[in-house]
C-alpha cells in the first residue's frame, strides 16, 4: 500500500506535466536587468564624451609636468600656459553643445533621458574634467613662483573663462549649426588678445595689475556661469523656428 | 521578496497548463502572474506569498476564459491538449484525473504535482485546511475507484 | 491606454501655429493629412515634449508630457534629424538606447532585432554618412521602436523610401498600432488611405476633419465631376471651382473638380478618393462653390 501512494504520488505528478517551458531564461534575465538606472545613463555618457577631450587634458597636463622638468619657472611660463587654457575650454565647449551641432537636439530631447540631462550630465563630467586639470596644475606649481595660488589661479585662468563666456556668449546667441567654428574663433581670438596684453604691457603679472586681474576674473566667472544656466535653460524646448514648416 | 522565479515559474506554468492547455497562453500568463506580483508593492497580500501568486495566476486564467470563451467558444469543447506525454504509462491515471470535478483536479495538481502545503492549497482555494484533507481524500478514492488498485504501480 | 489631448496651443507671435485642439486618441493607426504650414510638425512636437505648449495640456494616461514617464513610453520620428558623424547604424541604436533607459544588454538585442525587421542588417556597422536617403529613414523608424514604445509619433516616415520599401513600412505600422497608439503625417495620401484607421485633416491650425475614411469622404461624395471641355470654358471653370486635376489633351482639357452640382453638360460624377479631398482643402486656386 505504501508502495502504492509513493507510486501514485509519482504518477499524478507525472500526470499534471506540462510541455517545457521555452522562455524561462529570457524572463528571469529581463526581471533580473531591470531598466538601466540614471547613472548608467550617467556613465554610458561618460563613454560618450570624444577622446580629444581626454588626450588634450592629458597632454596639457603632461606637457606643464615636462616644461617646469626642463625649463625654469618664469612668468613667460604661466603666460603661455594661460594661451593654452582655452583650448581645453573649446573642445569641452564644443562637446556639450554637440547635439545641436549635429542636429540629433530633436532626438534627444524625446527620449527618457533627454537633451537637458544629457547637456547637465556633460557638463558636469566636462566641468570635473577641467577642474581637475587646473587644479592639478596649480599643485603641480606649489611653491615654485613667487606669485601665491590664489594669484596664480586667477592669471592661469581667467583666459581660460574668457574664451568660456565669449563662446557661451556666441552659442547662446547666434541660431548657428556652426558652433563649433565659432568656439574656434573665439579660442583665436582670446589667443590674439592674450599675446597683445603681453607684449604691449610687460609688467602684467606685478601688483600693479592686481585688482585689474581679481575684477576681471570675477567678472567673467559670473558672466560665464549665467550663460551656461542660459544654455541649458535653451535645452528644455526645442526653438522655435519659423523657417521650419510646420 | 520570498518568492523565486526560478523556483516557482515551473510551478505556475504547470498550474497556468492546466488551466489554459495551450503552451504559449500558459507561459504568457505565468510572465504576466510574476510581473503583476512584483509589482504589488502592498504588504497586505505578502503575509501568504505563495498563495497570492497563485490567486493572481487563478484571476488571470479566468480573464482569459472570458476573453477567449468570447471569442472561440468554450474551452471544454477544445479536448485534450496535442502535448504527447514522455510517460506513456500513465495514460491511463491522465484518463482518470480527467474525469473527476474540475476543483479535485486542482486540488490534485497543486498537492502532488507542486507540492504545495495543505496551509497554502487552503489559502488558495479559499476553503478551509479540514476541507482540504477531505476533498483531497475524496480525490484519491474516487481515483482508485475508476483504476481499481491492480493498475496502480 | 488614452493620449488626450486638451485645448493644445501654440502661439509664436503673430501667428497661431496649433489652435486650441483637443483629441483622444487610443489604439489604433492615425493618419495626420495637412498641408505645410497647417501646424502638422507643432502639434508632433507638442505630443512629444519637444515643443512646450503655450496652453493646454497633453497626457498620457494620466502622466503628463513633461515627465519623464511620458517620454518613457515615447517613441519619436521627426522630419529631419542628424546623426553624430562617427556614428554606424549600429552605434546609433545604441546610442539612442542607452538615452531611453535600456541597458547595454537589452540595447544590443533591440538594435539586431530593429535592424532586421527595418532591412539594415549588412549595413549594421557602416557609417551613417554612406546610408542613402531611405536607408537613413529606415534607421530613423528603428531608432523610434527601441523602447517598444506605446505611443509612436512618425513625421513624414515614408519621405525618400522608394515603393518597396513603403509598402514593408505600411505592413509594419498596421501591426504596430493594433496595441499601440501611432500618429503619422504624411503628405503621401495613399499612405494613409491604406494604413489609417482614423484619419485627421489639419489646417490652419485646426482638426478640420476627424474619422474613418469612407466618413470623411462623406463630405464630397457625389460632388466630384470629370468633364473635357474646349479651352474657352477651361478658363471659367478654374476660377470657379477646385480643380483637382488638369490634363490636356489633343484638341480639350480634361479636368477633374469639385462643385455641388455639375458644372457643364459633359460633367460625370465620379467616386470620391481621398486625395479629392485633400486638394479640395489644400488647393488655393478656385473659389468653393
Amino acid at each position: 500500500m505504501r508502495n502504492n501512494l509513493k507510486d501514485l504520488k509519482r504518477e499524478l505528478k507525472a500526470a499534471f506535466e506540462a510541455p517545457t517551458p521555452t522562455r524561462k531564461n529570457e524572463f528571469i534575465n529581463q526581471l533580473n536587468d531591470p531598466k538601466a538606472r540614471q547613472i548608467d545613463f550617467f556613465i554610458s555618457q561618460i563613454g560618450y564624451i570624444r577622446k580629444r577631450v581626454w588626450i588634450l587634458s592629458s597632454l596639457l597636463f603632461l606637457g606643464t609636468l615636462a616644461g617646469l622638468y626642463f625649463y625654469k619657472v618664469s612668468t613667460s611660463f604661466v603666460w603661455v600656459l594661460s594661451s593654452v587654457l582655452p583650448f581645453i575650454a573649446l573642445v569641452s565647449i564644443s562637446e556639450i553643445v554637440r547635439s545641436i551641432t549635429y542636429n540629433m537636439e530633436e532626438l534627444e530631447m524625446s527620449c527618457k533621458y533627454n537633451l537637458l540631462e544629457i547637456s547637465l550630465a556633460r557638463l558636469g563630467i566636462l566641468g570635473i574634467t577641467n577642474f581637475t586639470v587646473l587644479i592639478g596644475i596649480l599643485l603641480v606649481f606649489n611653491g615654485k613662483t613667487d606669485f601665491g595660488w590664489i594669484r596664480l589661479g586667477i592669471y592661469l585662468i581667467t583666459p581660460y573663462l574668457l574664451n568660456c563666456y565669449g563662446s557661451l556668449f556666441a552659442i547662446n546667441r547666434l541660431k548657428s549649426r556652426e558652433a563649433m567654428y565659432i568656439c574656434g574663433g573665439v579660442t583665436a581670438l582670446v589667443c590674439i588678445l592674450s599675446t597683445l596684453l603681453k607684449v604691449g604691457i610687460n609688467d602684467i603679472y606685478t601688483e600693479r595689475y592686481l585688482l585689474f586681474w581679481g575684477l576681471t576674473f570675477i567678472v567673467l566667472a559670473v558672466l560665464s556661469a549665467k550663460e551656461i544656466v542660459k544654455l541649458i535653460r535653451r535645452t528644455e524646448e526645442l526653438e522655435w523656428n519659423s523657417s521650419l514648416t510646420a | 521578496m520570498s518568492i523565486s522565479i526560478e523556483d516557482q515559474y515551473d510551478q505556475i506554468y504547470r498550474y497556468c497548463y492546466f488551466k489554459v492547455k495551450n503552451k504559449e497562453i500558459a507561459e504568457d500568463l505565468t510572465q504576466e502572474t510574476f510581473l503583476k506580483y512584483f509589482k504589488q508593492s502592498s504588504y497586505i497580500n505578502r503575509g501568504k506569498p505563495l498563495a497570492y501568486l497563485y490567486t493572481i495566476a487563478k484571476n488571470l486564467c479566468i480573464d482569459f476564459y472570458r476573453k477567449s470563451s468570447r471569442e472561440e467558444g468554450l474551452r471544454e469543447e477544445m479536448g485534450e491538449s496535442d502535448h504527447i506525454s514522455q510517460f506513456e504509462t500513465n495514460f491511463a491515471i491522465k484518463q482518470a484525473v480527467s474525469k473527476l470535478p474540475i476543483d479535485l483536479q486542482e486540488l490534485l495538481l497543486l498537492r502532488f504535482a507542486n507540492e504545495l502545503g495543505i496551509n497554502e492549497i487552503a489559502s488558495i482555494m479559499k476553503i478551509s485546511r479540514f476541507s482540504v484533507y477531505r476533498k483531497l481524500n475524496k480525490a484519491l478514492g474516487l481515483l482508485k475507484a475508476s483504476l481499481g488498485e491492480e493498475d496502480l504501480l | 491606454m488614452e493620449l488626450v489631448i486638451d485645448r493644445l496651443t501654440k502661439q509664436y507671435k503673430n501667428k497661431i501655429a496649433v489652435d486650441r485642439i483637443s483629441l483622444t486618441l487610443k489604439e489604433g493607426v492615425y493618419g495626420l493629412l495637412g498641408a505645410n504650414g497647417s501646424g502638422k510638425t507643432s502639434l508632433m512636437r507638442m505630443i512629444c515634449g519637444v515643443l512646450k505648449p503655450t496652453s493646454g495640456e497633453v497626457k498620457f494616461n494620466g502622466i503628463d508630457v513633461s515627465e519623464e514617464e511620458y517620454r518613457d513610453s515615447l517613441g519619436y520620428l521627426p522630419q529631419n534629424f542628424g546623426y553624430y558623424p562617427e556614428f554606424s547604424a549600429y552605434d546609433f541604436l545604441l546610442y539612442l538606447a542607452s538615452l531611453k533607459g535600456l541597458t547595454k544588454h537589452q540595447a544590443k538585442l533591440k538594435a539586431t532585432e530593429l535592424l532586421e525587421l527595418v532591412g539594415l542588417s549588412e549595413s549594421a556597422k557602416k557609417k551613417i554618412k554612406t546610408f542613402s536617403g531611405g536607408m537613413k529613414q529606415r534607421l530613423g523608424i528603428a531608432q523610434a521602436m527601441l523602447n517598444d514604445p506605446k505611443i509612436l509619433v512618425l513625421d513624414e516616415p515614408t519621405a525618400g523610401l522608394d515603393p518597396n520599401e513603403r509598402i514593408r513600412f505600411r505592413n509594419l505600422i498596421s501591426r504596430l498600432g493594433k496595441d499601440k497608439i501611432v500618429l503619422l503625417s504624411t503628405h503621401i495620401v495613399s499612405d494613409v488611405e491604406y494604413i489609417a484607421s482614423t484619419i485627421l485633416m489639419m489646417k490652419d491650425g485646426q482638426i478640420i476633419h476627424k474619422g474613418r475614411l469612407d466618413e470623411i469622404i462623406g463630405v464630397i461624395e457625389g460632388k466630384v465631376f470629370e468633364c473635357s471641355v474646349d479651352s474657352k470654358r477651361v478658363n471659367y471653370l478654374i476660377d470657379n471651382y477646385p480643380i483637382i486635376n488638369i490634363r490636356e489633351e489633343s484638341d480639350k482639357t480634361f479636368l477633374r473638380l469639385v462643385a455641388e452640382k455639375p458644372p457643364c453638360e459633359t460633367a460625370v460624377t465620379v467616386p470620391a478618393v481621398l486625395e479629392d479631398l485633400y486638394l479640395y482643402y489644400f488647393n488655393e486656386g478656385g473659389k468653393k462653390s
